[in-house]
């Protein structure tokens, strides 16, 4: 066994610099791969113990009529997230409140992105709400939020105003 | 005598230069302890936790601008933009699912330096017939809270009536059934003012909103299109606007007094003739749809892509204020004030070692008494966290009364004080560590004390 290390060993310093190269190379062509292989099978949900973990980026990416959008045409994996405790990383955005502690804000997976690059879209916003007696720090920095998702579309002025809203347990730094 | 007796005694017996140290602790800490004041209530004051409103339209320009004047009524007003687009908020189908509530604003006129907004009934949560609005139609000027009218009425949104924030009546004098007279712009001290001919009449006074609109006298919107100075400007704007020449469009022949753009109904209301196309408003807020902040963001991406209108977010515009210039001034102002707290702690240590090395032979008949060379130690350091104590407190306590300066400074600017006498956790915990520093101070001169040879004293006395 010691033998078969030591050979082992002998063969990477041997082989050097290739192998290294190699490597890095392999992990630059092949993790964007996975990544987006895992984003399609699973679709940024992934379960760990009784919560689900979320990727926003995953949960904005479909289209949606921003007018006439329905509760059935949100992806069904993320439908089933109704009720469900999650877990999701964003960054704040607090239309209320410059600073300081906020009772509620909307999470988005990129402010730049989101917001700004093109027009907004109803699905790239949760809007968080914090229960009554409690406030959390904002933050600039991304942060990770902890609480029950609900899922559906939310309408007024006739057009959708929400489809994702997710009762806060916690907010924690990135 | 006990151990405190004795160190009151020694700095007793240096009372200047224990006064001189205790005084410049207490600086340091005064400084600390109004800088850490002043971040925290900055934010509070200016970053407002609960804007009632989450949309600020104005002409393209500063945001942070055109937020300081529409929400703290200070800075110059950035320019005017089309009244149309006031009405595209508030009734076309294109915004409809973007806006709740829009309430347009024209500022630029003044009384006794105060400012004058003119608006609609609805900005206080009235019906233009003068019934209240239904509970969830109310505007609010932040979140949850709406103005509320305290004595008298509400104006007509078409008479030359006036609401005035709650301040007003103290700061010029004026009360319910008084009249006054617009002033154009915010005239310097030396400067002769341009008073409008119009007059108004004071029906109402509101409830006081610890906002800047406390410092406000509120009139029809109707109203202060009439001023001939306005109208004319608009009208001269809006050719621009459509490309023709103002020069093409003749002044009213005649003083000026004399010509108006209004005429009085039979029932006394204000007829205007000035075109709705040329009216202009200074800036709009709006309250979006929804719970969230999508609708409000929708509508800001849209309007900015509007070649004369901007749209901001005051709760970003004032978040990114604060990150970019308060913080850092704040951070250089904690700097320098620690450097402060060392040069103080400094002359703690030479205050105290000068008096240990004029008290030499006290300190060796001490010893040749039975004090052990601990007690001697514990003695100076004693002192030492007595001067960081006192020094401390006092500083707190000046701190404290600089704060109440500041809120009494900004009160007169933006009709808003902050809260300068709760302490932070900060303030404590600054105090502790002055005192810590205090006593590692002391420590020099301390050993000094402790390592004092008692015979070579006692005979060199």
């Amino acid at each position: 066994m010691r033998d078969q290390a030591a050979n082992f060993f002998v063969a990477v310093r041997q082989s050097g610099w290739r192998v290294i190269v190699m490597a890095m190379g392999f992990y630059i062509l092949l993790y964007p791969v996975y990544r987006s292989l895992d984003a399609a099978i699973s679709h940024g949900i992934h379960r760990r113990g009784g919560t689900y973990t979320v990727d926003l980026r995953a949960m904005s990416d479909f289209e949606l009529n921003q007018i006439d959008g329905k509760t059935q045409d949100i992806p069904k994996p993320f439908r089933d997230l109704d009720g469900k405790p999650v877990m999701l990383v964003g960054q704040m955005w607090s239309p209320t409140g410059a600073g300081g502690k906020v009772r509620n804000f909307d999470l988005v997976y990129s402010i730049g992105n989101c917001c700004f690059i093109g027009p907004p879209k109803v699905q790239h916003f949760v809007h968080a709400s914090v229960p009554t007696g409690r406030n959390v720090e904002f933050s600039a920095a991304p942060v990770i939020v902890s609480g029950t998702l609900h899922v559906g579309v939310q309408k007024a002025g006739g057009a959708v105003q929400s489809i994702y809203r997710i009762d806060v347990d916690n907010v924690q730094p990135n | 005598m006990n151990v405190f007796e004795l160190v009151a005694k020694q700095m007793r017996q240096r009372a200047l230069s224990t006064w001189l140290t205790l005084l410049s602790v207490m600086l340091g800490v005064a400084l600390i302890v109004a800088i850490l004041i002043l971040r925290r209530e900055g934010n509070a004051l200016f970053g407002q936790q609960d804007y009632g409103y989450d949309v600020l339209v104005g002409v393209k320009g500063s945001p942070l601008q055109l937020t300081l004047n529409t929400v703290y009524h200070i800075d110059k007003s950035p320019g005017n933009i089309p009244y149309k687009t006031y009405e595209d908020l508030s009734h076309s189908r294109l915004y409809r699912r973007y806006v709740k509530q829009a309430v347009p604003i024209c500022v630029g006129d003044s009384y006794k330096g105060l400012r004058i907004v003119g608006t609609l009934p609805s900005m206080f949560g009235y019906n233009d017939d003068g019934a209240r609005a239904a509970e969830g139609e109310r505007f609010q000027y932040r979140l949850d809270r709406s103005f509320q009218v305290a004595d008298g009425k509400m104006f007509a949104p078409d008479r030359f009536e006036a609401i005035l924030g709650s301040d007003v009546s103290k700061l010029t004098g004026l009360k319910l059934g008084d009249t006054f007279q617009a002033t154009h712009g915010m005239p310097a001290p030396n400067e002769t003012p341009d008073i409008h001919k119009e007059v108004w009449k004071v029906i109402g006074i509101l409830r006081q909103t610890h906002t800047s609109n406390d410092r406000v006298l509120f009139i029809p919107l109707l109203s202060f299109y009439t001023i001939f100075e306005h109208g004319e400007g608009e009208i001269q704007r809006a050719m621009l606007r459509r490309g023709e020449n103002p020069l093409a469009h003749p002044k009213p022949a005649g003083d000026e007094d004399e010509v108006q753009h209004y005429t009085f109904r039979p029932n006394g209301t204000i007829d205007l003739q000035l075109p709705v196309e040329d009216r202009e408003v200074s800036a709009i807020l709006v309250r979006s749809r929804g719970e969230g902040g999508f609708a409000g963001q929708a509508l800001v991406y849209d309007l900015n892509l509007q070649p004369d209108v901007m749209a901001v977010n005051p709760a970003t515009v004032m978040r990114e204020f604060f990150s970019t210039f308060l913080d850092s001034s704040a951070k250089v102002l904690l700097l320098i004030a620690i450097l402060v707290t060392i040069v103080a702690a400094a002359s703690i240590m030479t205050t105290i070692y000068n008096s240990v090395s004029a008290r030499r032979r006290e300190i060796a008949i001490l010893r040749a008494l039975g004090a052990t060379r601990r007690r001697i130690l514990s003695l100076i350091c004693l002192e030492a966290a007595l001067v960081g104590l006192l020094g401390g407190l006092l500083g707190f306590v000046a701190g404290h009364l600089l704060g109440a300066g500041g809120s009494i400074f900004m009160d007169r600017l933006v009709g808003e004080g902050f809260n300068w006498i709760s302490a932070g956790a900060e303030e404590w915990i600054y105090l502790a560590a002055v005192v810590v520093i205090a006593v590692l101070a002391g420590l020099v001169p301390g050993l000094k004390a402790y390592r004092t040879p008692v015979a070579t004293n006692l005979v060199a006395g």
